[in-house]
């Protein structure tokens, strides 16, 4: 590959990387090192893949390619991986010093989340699909995608009790589309 | 709306908005990571073309043109992806030309792709063979260094229905000694997902395999998975309709007892070399979305 085809990589891709990033660091329940980790192995990926340059939208090819990956960790590192109880006191940099102790309650409660809840949650609820798109990208079937994102939403709740958004929840009408709903 | 459902609504809203207050400081440094994945796929590719080269040269020296076309063949760097089913588009941005200046990068822990495995195409064949007989088409296939997936449509004169074989190595780590058994028995339980039938049994050997069928809009799907001792998983997805993701109409399709057939067939082995006497050359060129030969 030439000089001139790495530049032409970079440009497609920069676009993209912070976006990723923040999806990574929320799959990986604030890991930072791993999230960078994910994002590196995706761009690599996609850097030896044949036909990157033709990708009309490569921020939803690069977090289908992440979500892949991030799942696929589940196999390679299912016998390394340790659960805690506990996530270690550890800021994402740039965090600002107001936002650290929110970030943290917020990545310790998707850290005790199994990894495919999680995925559901950040996919569901960071990246704004639906229900159908979630299970397209996860491999799950709907009805595992509701049930998945019910359970997840009940954990988090008992976590992150306590918290209310300075908004006002809009109602939703009978027949519209449900924020944080089937769709 | 029921309080479920309004529960429900108020905790996604919740959540949402506590990811993007969280979130909203939080910044990458693209250019250090776009760096350092192209130092590694440019290792990747270094690595793959030092492979095929060697292969080739081996080929040339002792093996003759003949055989060279099929190392040739065998020499596709994985993973490849034959036909990749990128998600919905969801806005293009707009590409802006960077700087380019390199970083020292952190050595990853991928482990080095030392071995050929079992290419999509290939795994097509055995699938489409293994079938019964009809024509089989619209084959699509994506492999990486540890998992194969393939999917073709067969039609036996009623229209097409879908089958879909996933070939998974070490998953969870099984068959290394270190995997977790009850987080095995979690997965191979049937306590998720909304099963019509849902049954687990075990070979003499330990080995699980579950069978399931599963109510998919006017369709039924049916999978067999199984997990074998030597920790590779595979799982067949067949029913009686063409969409097995969303459901479609409904037709004669395929039940239980074939997937397991096929899941349970000796060939799924990812590490095994596809003999030239197993794979033909006109065969090893099959390309995507083309008639199998069944």
């Amino acid at each position: 590959m030439t000089r001139r085809d790495d530049t032409a990589f970079e440009a497609l891709v920069r676009p993209c990387v912070d976006r990723l990033f923040r999806a990574a660091l929320l799959l990986t329940g604030g890991d930072h090192q791993q999230a960078e980790d994910l994002v590196q192995i995706t761009l690599a990926k996609l850097y030896v893949r044949r036909g990157w340059d033709s990708l009309t939208h490569p921020s939803a090819y690069l977090r289908q390619m992440l979500v892949n990956e991030h799942i696929g960790l589940r196999r390679r590192r299912s016998s390394t991986e340790v659960v805690v109880a506990e996530l270690p006191d550890r800021p994402a940099p740039g965090a600002s010093e107001l936002g650290t102790d929110a970030q943290l309650d917020l990545f310790r409660a998707l850290h005790r989340l199994t990894r495919m809840d999680r995925t559901v949650v950040v996919l569901r609820y960071w990246e704004d699909l639906s229900v159908a798109d979630t299970a397209a990208i996860t491999g799950l079937s709907a009805g595992a995608v509701r049930t998945r994102s019910g359970r997840a939403l009940a954990a988090l709740r008992g976590q992150l009790d306590g918290y209310h958004p300075d908004v006002t929840v809009p109602a939703a009408p009978a027949t519209g589309p449900r924020a944080g709903g089937s769709r | 709306m029921s309080f479920d459902e309004q529960d429900h609504e108020l905790d996604g809203f919740r959540v949402a908005t506590r990811m993007r207050e969280s979130m909203e400081h939080v910044h990458a440094d693209p250019e250090r990571l776009v760096a350092q994945a192209l130092q590694v796929g440019q290792a990747r590719r270094r690595r793959r073309r030092y492979v095929a080269g060697g292969v080739a040269a081996l080929a040339v020296a002792g093996l003759g043109v003949g055989s060279a076309v099929t190392v040739s063949a065998l020499a596709d760097p994985p993973p490849t992806v034959l036909i990749a089913a990128p998600a919905a588009p969801s806005g293009s941005p707009t590409p802006t030309p960077g700087p380019t200046a390199k970083t020292p990068s952190r050595r990853l822990s991928e482990p080095v792709i030392t071995e050929r495995r079992l290419p999509a195409r290939v795994a097509a064949l055995h699938l489409s063979r293994l079938v019964p007989a009809g024509e089989s088409s619209a084959f699509e296939g994506q492999q990486s260094r540890d998992e194969v997936y393939v999917s073709l449509a067969l039609d036996r004169g009623e229209g097409p229905v879908g089958v879909e074989v996933n070939v998974q190595g070490n998953f969870l780590g099984a068959g290394t000694g270190r995997e977790d058994p009850a987080e095995l028995r979690d997965f191979y339980g049937c306590r998720d997902d909304g099963y019509l039938t849902c049954k687990v049994t075990r070979d003499e050997d330990g080995s699980p395999l579950k069978r399931t069928t599963q109510r998919v809009g006017q369709a039924t799907v049916v999978v067999a998975d199984w997990l074998r001792p030597d920790g590779t998983r595979v799982v067949v997805r067949t029913g009686n309709t063409a969409d097995l993701k969303y459901g479609g109409t409904p037709r004669r399709g395929l039940g239980l007892d074939q997937a397991v057939a096929v899941a349970t067939a000796p060939v799924w082995d990812l590490a095994a070399e596809p003999s030239t006497a197993d794979v033909t050359a006109a065969e090893r060129r099959i390309k995507p979305w083309t008639l199998l030969p069944n």
